[in-house]
């Protein structure tokens, strides 16, 4: 080897070695640096998926799916979805925590209305969290397309749909056992919605179906 | 701070003709470093000049550094660099058929249109079946249309975020990577040929 060769050589490994020296952004930072690319993607609405294309990627046994519901504790008792995991907004200020998130999994964050979900998409997505969704109007408007007029309590009318407060009412606190847990997908075929959620391929399917 | 919006600092035309110079630069290094002849291309899948490997890896850390260095002092926003999507079946598929070509035809596109430029024959056919193989394709792709958008989508995935480490170790692992590839490379090359790089004297 010429010793034009060795320098080169030598040059290359302290500059990548000089790399490992250079600070890494902390989370701050990042989110700093692309707070405003985040906010015009939700206020363009890219990511605000209708529920009925929640319930759609539910069922689609191509895609694996995860619901991170940030509401308090008691709101997650009284409702939530089949399968939803309850998340607060410590864990996922936790590198740890976002570092175990499942990979090619379209995840969907939820809260009662949209702000609380927005503020949690911005923090995962400075975290570098692909396929992230939130869905749109929260659980608030998920009740309102998918509840049963009949038997839910009536809404508290103190709050708007787009509140961050809830709205819904049930009479007892039955977590995923009621019926707007896991609404019928045959309800979704006959309606219209934007789809937004990319397709990110075939994945592991999922367990059960129907043989 | 990189990259330029060029079209807004030398207009569309000004734009286009940029490439257009860049990429005639391009074709002259390449026929300069030897890459418009299909001898000195096909020779790599022989191990008897491993020419095509050295300049690939120098690029590939060399851009690389550049990239890292430039967007660690601020320079250059690398989320504004478009990172090809993975798709890993289609990916293999593509690049075993890639091969294939590579080695009956002695060229690459890129190599193949410096070779039709500097008037070569073999060029110019290799060129010619480039584009029946890219009008079969694009008037075929409908019967896989699935296999190639599904198949295998990781999505727009780096190095980084595969084995899950920082951009500076990942450098310092492809750029000690390539030292010792073309450590390799300059081993194979000599056993297959002991005089190469001797000087050669003639006979007196």
């Amino acid at each position: 080897m010429s010793t034009k060769m060795k320098i080169a050589a030598l040059a290359a490994v302290l500059a990548a070695a000089g790399l490992l020296l250079v600070p890494k952004p902390d989370f701050e930072d990042r989110l700093k640096a692309i707070d405003s690319d985040l906010s015009q993607a939700l206020m363009q609405r890219e990511v605000q998926i209708d529920p009925r294309e929640l319930v759609e990627v539910v069922y689609n046994l191509n895609m694996r799916i995860k619901i991170l519901d940030f509401r308090d504790e008691n709101e997650f008792n009284l409702f939530h979805l089949v399968d939803a995991e309850h998340t607060t907004m410590d864990q996922i200020g936790n590198p740890r925590w976002v570092g175990a998130l499942p990979k090619q999994t379209v995840m969907v964050l939820i809260s009662n209305g949209e702000k609380r979900a927005e503020r949690a998409w911005k923090i995962l997505r400075a975290q570098g969290i692909e396929n992230l969704y939130l869905l749109a109007g929260g659980l608030n408007v998920w009740v309102e397309v998918f509840g049963s007029k009949s038997r839910l309590v009536a809404p508290d009318k103190d709050c708007s749909l787009e509140d961050e407060c809830r709205r819904y009412r049930f009479e007892a606190a039955l977590g995923s056992r009621h019926p707007e847990s896991d609404p019928d997908p045959k309800r979704v075929e006959t309606q219209e919605f934007v789809r937004k959620v990319k397709n990110i391929g075939r994945t592991q399917k999922k367990k059960g179906g129907c043989g | 701070m990189f990259p330029l919006e060029l079209s807004q600092l030398v207009g569309s035309w000004g734009e286009s003709l940029l490439y257009v110079v860049t990429g005639i630069a391009f074709g002259f290094s390449l026929e300069r470093a030897g890459f418009g002849n299909a001898n000195n291309l096909a020779a790599q899948f022989y191990f008897r000049d491993m020419r095509v490997l050295k300049v690939m890896f120098t690029a590939i850390v060399t851009a690389m550094l550049l990239i890292l260095w430039f967007s660690a002092l601020g320079g250059l926003d690398a989320r504004a660099l478009f990172i090809n999507p993975t798709h890993l079946w289609p990916g293999i598929v593509g690049g075993l058929i890639f091969g294939v070509g590579f080695v009956i035809g002695g060229y690459c596109p890129g190599t193949a249109l410096v070779s039709m430029a500097t008037f070569k024959m073999d060029g110019l056919f290799f060129v010619l079946g480039l584009g029946l193989g890219m009008f079969i394709f694009g008037e075929t792709i409908h019967s896989f249309q699935n296999f190639w958008d599904n198949s295998g989508n990781l999505g727009e995935v780096t190095l980084m975020d595969w084995l899950g480490i920082g951009s500076g170790l990942t450098a310092l692992l492809v750029v000690l990577m390539a030292l010792f590839m073309f450590w390799g490379a300059e081993k194979i090359e000599r056993s297959l040929d002991p005089d190469r790089g001797e000087t050669k004297c003639r006979p007196k």
